[in-house]
């Protein structure tokens, strides 16, 4: 990773109140092009709410996020697909009684134009557009090891796998960022040391990945940089091997002793 | 006795003029028929030995027999009309129900929004065809500074009196607007919120058809609307009881009756693409999971509109045609009854499946519109067998077959073929 790598996203002095809490206090977060970054914390330290603030599913109390040279604070979400990000949730969320193969095609649904006239009318366009959203999907399932299922309901699959299809899901989108959180939660370690190997080589497909982990050994083998968030407030950022050296992160997992 | 009396008699069937009971021999003479023919052909209906995808099994079943379906409703009402005028009348009332079931269908199965107030398309529906069709529109010029301007549209009779080609798209047309303007305030609603605010718009449309006499007098209040058009293709009207063809008389409904069908063929056909389209997998997705389906893209408000909207045409439609065949509407016409029965329908054949939604309204139809006519008796015998459906088989009858339809394409992918066991030789 050079260090002159353009920054893709860039949280600034983000702040989230629900209410009289604050869930994200003022954090500062820097995203390059093509590294995998992480951001660990303990349980309510804030992470999924930043997430949720970068897909537009929440707005900002105050601060701006860019992405890509443009702020995206207070986009909706399926603008901000189309632009270009992507995300998988910590409580999978697939939809259920789909097939796998729609699921990944849903995810492709802001790639596609065909207007509701010409699904009627099955234009060729709409034809062709359709086959390839197909063929799309499958390369997707493929890449993450789930091919040969294409035609069970999602909720049928294990739950490993499910992970899998949520992330398929979400690259089918062609996103340039994809936000991963808790990719391991619930999962045992074959399936973490494989997660791993998959998430690089999403990255070598030139995706940018923003990871929320809360498993150190997961984000420690696979991240460039790493941000740790507690009670809302960044307190580490650097390589890994830093951070884990860091006096206030080892306090925030393991507590002050006192 | 002739040859006709003879074979009128034989459909007639033993069990004397209630109409149930005729049905059911006639049902009974066609399961008999249909055992026979496979026999004959020595391909005796057996038990699927594949590991059961139960999921869209008899969605399928119903789409592979879709030819033998349509003769079957292309030629029941000949064999009805011979049986007596009644079960026509009936089996054309449930046709609508068809439609209104299959557009009901987008709105709570596909996308799951759960609406109970569908009957208020029916009923803009009805309203635009009998605005349009009648002299009722005259009589409003008549009261108000607008009578010149009126006089430039009486034809041969007062009033607007546009051809229906243009009248039945156009009452779908509005029925589809008013679904978006009903669509509008309850975005944000889900489950039963949004039911309770449906059913309010529902009661509330025929709440204002019912006052809409003052102080214009637009709907004619609870009296409505009267001396609506029947539908008139060239100078053939479908209203008018002499029709003949050759020495056979044509009764209206079965004009009526014909023109429903060839709606619902086209209404179906319409609907499946569009399932089967990106707008059916965004609609599906909204059902699943609302706040995913917005990650993964979809503009969900949209989505949600053009599924009222789409919902809204269908119903409209189906109102305009109701209008026309009963030369008159009213308010009352339009109970929040009407919607309960259509939900019923939907969710008997399976929920999110256009052969349950169309098999559902058969049958859920003919068992309240057949069940004794007593008027209380009828409900609750109604509600009995609704009960016993829900117990017995709570997915509906023929449950979506979304699993099914995303594997059509077997034959470009070989994995698939080789994964799929297929029935033993």
């Amino acid at each position: 990773m050079t260090a002159e790598a353009a920054t893709i996203l860039e949280l600034k002095q983000v702040r989230k109140e629900f209410g009289g809490l604050v869930a994200v206090d003022d954090v500062d977060v820097a995203v390059r092009e093509g590294e995998i970054f992480s951001l660990i914390g303990p349980n309510g330290a804030g992470k999924t709410t930043v997430f949720n603030l970068i897909t537009g599913l929440d707005v900002p109390t105050s601060g701006t996020i860019t992405f890509a040279g443009r702020a995206i604070a207070g986009l909706k979400p399926h603008v901000l697909a189309q632009l270009g990000i992507a995300r998988t949730f910590q409580n999978i969320r697939l939809f259920g009684n789909m097939s796998v193969l729609g699921n990944v095609l849903v995810g492709r649904h802001s790639r596609l134009h065909a207007a509701y006239w010409k699904a009627v009318v099955r234009t060729p366009d709409e034809r062709a557009e359709e086959k390839d959203a197909r063929e799309k999907a499958r390369e997707y399932l493929e890449f993450v090891g789930l091919r040969r299922r294409h035609g069970d309901l999602a909720n049928n699959l294990p739950y490993g796998l499910q992970r899998r299809l949520e992330i398929a899901r979400a690259l089918a989108s062609e996103p340039r960022l994809l936000l991963l959180d808790e990719p391991a939660a619930g999962t045992n370690p074959q399936e973490k040391a494989a997660l791993g190997d998959l998430i690089r080589s999403i990255r070598d497909r030139g995706v940018t990945l923003f990871l929320i982990e809360h498993d150190m050994k997961v984000v420690m083998g696979i991240s460039d940089r790493v941000t740790v968030l507690d009670h809302g407030e960044k307190i580490a950022e650097g390589v890994p091997e830093d951070v884990r050296k860091d006096r206030r992160v080892i306090e925030a997992y393991l507590g002050t002793g006192a | 006795m002739s040859f006709v009396d003879a074979f009128v008699a034989f459909l007639h069937g033993p069990f004397g003029n209630n109409p149930f009971a005729i049905l059911a021999w006639q049902a009974l003479l066609a399961g008999a028929a249909y055992l026979i023919v496979r026999l004959v052909r020595g391909r005796v209906p057996r038990q699927a030995t594949a590991p059961v995808r139960l999921a869209g099994k008899g969605a399928s079943v119903v789409l592979r027999n879709r030819y033998a379906l349509l003769l079957i409703g292309l030629f029941l009402p000949l064999i009805e009309l011979l049986t007596g005028g009644y079960l026509l009348s009936v089996t054309y009332s449930i046709e609508l129900y068809v439609l209104l079931a299959v557009g009901l269908n987008i709105v709570v199965g596909f996308t799951g929004l759960l609406d109970l107030g569908y009957v208020a398309f029916f009923a803009v529906g009805a309203y635009v065809y009998g605005l349009f069709a009648s002299p009722q529109l005259y009589e409003i010029t008549k009261q108000t500074t607008y009578f010149l301007v009126s006089q430039s549209v009486v034809g041969p009779q007062p009033g607007f009196h546009i051809s229906m080609l243009v009248l039945i798209p156009l009452a779908g047309a509005a029925a589809a607007l008013f679904g978006v303007l009903i669509g509008i305030p309850t975005l944000r609603l889900r489950g039963d919120y949004l039911a309770i605010v449906t059913l309010g718009f529902g009661e509330i449309t025929r709440i204002f058809a019912n006052n809409l006499d003052q102080p214009i007098n637009i709907t004619n209040g609870p009296n409505g609307i009267i001396n609506i058009d029947p539908v008139t293709i060239g100078s053939y009207s479908f209203g008018n009881p002499a029709n003949h063809l050759g020495p056979f008389q044509i009764p209206p409904f079965l004009n009526y009756y014909y023109l429903v069908l060839l709606l619902i063929l086209l209404t179906v056909f319409i609907v499946s693409r569009l399932e089967r389209s990106r707008v059916g997998r965004a609609w599906a997705a909204i059902r699943e999971d609302e706040t995913a389906a917005q990650v993964a893209g979809i503009n969900t408000r949209n989505l949600k509109l053009l599924a009222y909207a789409s919902g809204g045409f269908f119903g409209g439609m189906a109102g305009a045609i109701y209008a026309a065949g009963q030369h008159l509407i009213a308010p009352d016409s339009f109970q929040l009854f009407v919607s309960i029965l259509v939900l019923v329908m939907v969710v008997a054949g399976g929920m999110g499946s256009i052969p349950g939604a169309v098999v559902g309204a058969i049958v859920v139809g003919f068992l309240y519109f057949l069940s004794p006519s007593l008027l209380y008796l009828r409900i609750l015998v109604f509600g009995g067998l609704l009960v016993l459906l829900i117990i017995v088989r709570p997915q509906g009858f023929l449950p979506s077959a979304q699993r099914e339809r995303e594997l059509e394409e077997k034959e470009e992918d070989p994995s698939l073929v080789a994964a799929t066991p297929g029935p033993a030789p």
